[in-house]
């Protein structure tokens, strides 16, 4: 399924609406089953190995790499993932540490096969062609839409 | 399969200081098979290893012995049995360095000989492969540079010589004589071509452009268009050739009047009116009284930072032809660079007379009846000069000829920030792009006079020889492996690779979804495992230089520190082993004594270093972890150095997030020259373990 620049347009279009019409901050609304387009993209950082399929995917750039890592997030690391790499990570950060990690840490710009990723709900059409593409299982769908965050970011940009 | 163990004590020498039979009677105690050689480089030394390798039958074998860029070639020469070697550098590394502490150093030589034989005993044989070269060449370029390559080769292989204009010859078809003086261009450009016309190994395309290049090293397939004959047709090599030399760029962007004034003309015009001897100016079709030159235009400044390399020389060459003809001319530069015997040439111009005013060009003013009026500071005296020239010339700044760019990226190959394409290696291999099997010739690289591009291209022609004589490439399999229930696709080894060695393909095709895993071409791939350092799964591994591998190494060099009872810090060494390895060398070389405390493992390139090898030696007790790489912008990787850099930025940055002392991490760029580096920091790394006290993990 490949999304066209018009839907692109089109989405903006209606997130402009629905800010003109709002008489009162908007909560998370439902989305009817079987309704395409809408609905969240919930991601898990702890599984994320941040190979970036997921934002080559995404043809709406809601996705893009994030050039922070949280450490903690590999404390929740699934034991019997693929990411062999990021598990032995895990386990060595784990006996090295003395102090719990407490920012997320800067990764330097250029450094492939590292990072957490950052995702912009205002531009998501929720093709769910992440969630297909993602073999860690880091992202999943929820049909529901959290317009008063949509609207704020989408505002902001 | 059986490891053996060669020592050898450089005649006896190096036995002042390591006890060889501690070492002898370490190995024995574990089984395994250990001889002492005195002279392993000798024929009577290299003799006895054979009988200790065929007495023995030993497939592996670890040599203690010098450093390997002396020993290595010759022992691969003789025990033809052996193919899977690990090098323990006693001389220069271990006993040079520790003469004041011969106790130690032979702690330390057991300690490493022993991690070798634990990283043999876990590496896999060594494949090799074979692939078949199409003996010819595709010379992409009919200026100088390519008719010399074209000629150069058509004496052995098959030439296919593609030119984009109707005639051989490049810029040089528009010129007469070229400096230094008599040589009259078109007559040796016409025997070239004749030459290449006669000999029945050459096939010229010119008019002809290329639509489309496919294959790997040794099997490319490119696709051409003439447009005269209406067709495509598809040409088959097994080496490239790139010879699309240089332009004059043209500065419109300036406020030179170039383009809005005809008498403001470029230093190629100038040379065509010189060939066709009518020195005219363009808009009253007069002859003029005094032209003006101004160099460096467009160039070493933000729009091309670098100098063009020959303006200097042929603009005074120019200067002295319109002498000749009782023209009058002033040349404003910025600094005269004209060198080797041109020298001669730019003294000979200021004797005669030509005019040379230090200064640049800064804009220029058109009267109402088309006269030109520029000012020039003279940045020597600081004078103000009004100049009214009949006809002003330009030596703008040279740059990739036109669709260069487009044919760089065609072929897989980097260009520089100059956008030129950039050879593999800028010191010692210059004519080897960053592609196997793809060269370069002449100007494509970088602004060459005539003579330079000749002599290139000549470079390129062996080089383009030499991968074409066998008829077969043939790779040791010393290259990245995936495994394919590891791999999930996500192509950032794909990203990381600067010689496009690794690609995509698909693993299964089910109905609804198309599963793509990577896979890596022997051909292309240089072997840095550059890959294997950022892949988040771990399914690319470097074929010798596996985890594992590197695992073992820290786990062995760790238990037998701990079961020695060696009461030093432990400084774990990642090193390169091209100018890292080689740098040490060179610091036992030179009599420098350093602490013996330092354990170096090698890697190809500094690029396979990931931030669990780093961590890994952490966890196992090292007290710190140095890394050694060659400088980033001479890594022999490309791109390896760079990334070891940020691994080791990002490694840093957790450390200090999990409240682990950062400063035991260090790195160094270090070129084989300045050994020091690597003595200095082993030996700040020391002060800090002082201070921070032993890593709380041991």
């Amino acid at each position: 399924m490949s999304i066209t620049w018009v839907e692109k347009t089109k989405r903006r279009y209606l997130l402009d609406l629905i800010l003109k019409l709002a008489v009162k901050t908007p909560e998370i609304i439902e989305v009817p089953e079987e309704l395409k387009g809408f609905g969240t993209i919930i991601y898990d950082s702890a599984k994320c190995i941040a190979c970036g399929s997921c934002t080559r995917m995404c043809e709406d750039t809601a996705i893009i790499l994030d050039n922070l890592f949280d450490l903690k997030s590999l404390d929740n690391l699934p034991k019997d993932s693929n990411a062999k790499n990021r598990i032995l990570l895990a386990e060595f950060i784990k006996k090295l540490k003395r102090k719990e990690p407490e920012n997320p840490i800067e990764i330097p710009k250029g450094l492939l096969g590292i990072g957490t990723i950052n995702l912009n709900l205002s531009k998501c059409i929720a093709c769910k062609e992440c969630v297909r593409i993602c073999e860690y299982e880091a992202l999943s769908f929820k049909p529901e839409w959290n317009l008063k965050e949509i609207l704020e970011n989408f505002q902001k940009n | 399969m059986v490891v053996g163990v060669v020592i050898c004590d450089c005649g006896e020498k190096l036995a002042k200081i390591i006890d060889y039979n501690a070492i002898s009677g370490a190995f024995k105690n574990l089984k395994v098979p250990n001889i002492k050689i005195s002279n392993l480089c000798l024929d009577p030394g290299i003799g006895n290893l054979k009988t200790f390798v065929q007495k023995n039958s030993v497939d592996k074998l670890v040599v203690g012995a010098c450093t390997p860029k002396l020993i290595e070639y010759k022992l691969r020469q003789a025990i033809s049995s052996v193919k899977e070697f690990e090098f323990v550098i006693l001389r220069e590394h271990i006993a040079w360095p520790n003469k004041a502490n011969p106790e130690k150093a032979t702690k330390k030589a057991i300690i490493l000989l022993k991690a070798a034989v634990a990283a043999l005993n876990t590496k896999e044989k060594i494949k090799q492969e074979t692939y078949p070269v199409e003996k010819s060449a595709i010379i992409i370029g009919g200026g100088i540079a390519g008719l010399q390559a074209a000629l150069d080769l058509a004496s052995e292989v098959k030439v296919y010589l593609i030119e984009k204009e109707e005639t051989l010859g490049g810029n040089l078809r528009n010129m007469g004589k070229v400096f230094p003086g008599e040589i009259v261009i078109q007559d040796v450009l016409n025997k070239k071509i004749e030459h290449l016309k006669a000999n029945s190994n050459v096939t010229i395309y010119t008019n002809t452009n290329i639509t489309e290049i496919f294959g790997k090293p040794g099997d490319y397939e490119v696709t051409i268009e003439t447009p005269s004959a209406n067709s495509t047709v598809v040409l088959k090599s097994g080496a490239i050739v790139v010879a699309t030399g240089i332009e004059e760029s043209k500065p419109i962007q300036l406020d030179l009047g170039y383009g809005k004034c005809q008498d403001i003309i470029l230093q190629s015009d100038l040379a065509l009116m010189l060939k066709e001897g009518r020195i005219i100016c363009p808009s009253t079709g007069k002859k003029p009284k005094q032209v003006l030159m101004g160099n460096c235009i467009n160039c070493r400044d933000e729009n091309h930072f670098y100098c063009s390399n020959i303006c200097c020389t042929y603009s005074i060459h120019h200067a002295m032809e319109l002498l000749e003809q009782n023209i009058e001319s002033i040349i404003c530069y910025m600094d005269i660079r004209a060198p080797y015997k041109f020298e001669n040439l730019y003294r000979q111009a200021r004797e005669k007379g030509v005019t040379f005013i230090r200064g640049k060009l800064q804009s220029i003013e058109v009267g109402p009846n088309g006269e030109l009026m520029v000012p020039v500071e003279n940045t020597l005296t600081s004078e103000l000069y009004e100049l009214t020239p009949d006809l002003l010339v330009l030596s703008s700044a040279l740059v990739p000829a036109e669709g260069s760019e487009k044919l760089a990226e065609m072929l897989g190959l980097k260009t520089k920030e100059s956008c030129f394409i950039s050879n593999l290696y800028s010191k010692t291999n210059t004519s080897q792009t960053t592609q196997r099997g793809i060269f370069i010739a002449g100007s494509a690289f970088t602004p060459m006079n005539i003579q330079d591009s000749i002599s290139h291209a000549s470079s390129a022609a062996v080089k383009t020889m030499k991968f074409l004589k066998e008829g077969t490439l043939t790779r040791d399999l010393l290259v990245p492996t995936i495994d394919e229930d590891l791999c999930n696709g996500c192509a950032t080894c794909r990203d990381t690779c600067q010689f496009n060695a690794i690609v995509m393909i698909k693993k299964s095709d089910t109905d609804t979804e198309i599963v793509q895993i990577a896979s890596v071409d022997p051909t292309k791939c240089k072997g840095c495992g550059t890959c294997s350092a950022v892949c988040p799964t771990g399914a690319t591994q470097l074929a010798n230089y596996q985890r594992g591998v590197i695992f073992t190494k820290i786990e062995t060099i760790m238990n037998t520190i701990k079961e020695d009872q060696w009461a030093d810090p432990v400084i774990i060494a990642l090193t390169c082993e091209e100018c890292g390895s080689c740098g040490i060398d060179i610091a036992g070389l030179s009599g420098f004594e350093y602490p013996v405390n330092v354990f170096n493992i090698d890697v190809p390139c500094a690029g396979r270093i990931g931030v669990i090898d780093i961590l890994k030696a952490f966890v196992d007790g090292a007290d710190a972890v140095l890394v050694v790489q060659c400088p980033e912008q001479s890594c022999h990787f490309m791109f390896g150095s760079h990334n070891t850099n940020l691994m080791v930025q990002f490694t840093k940055n957790i450390l200090n997030e999990i409240g682990f002392e950062s400063e035991r991490l260090a790195n160094i760029e270090m070129v084989s020259s300045d050994p020091d580096k690597y003595v200095k920091s082993i030996e700040k790394l020391n002060d800090i373990i002082k201070k921070v006290g032993p890593n709380p993990n041991k």
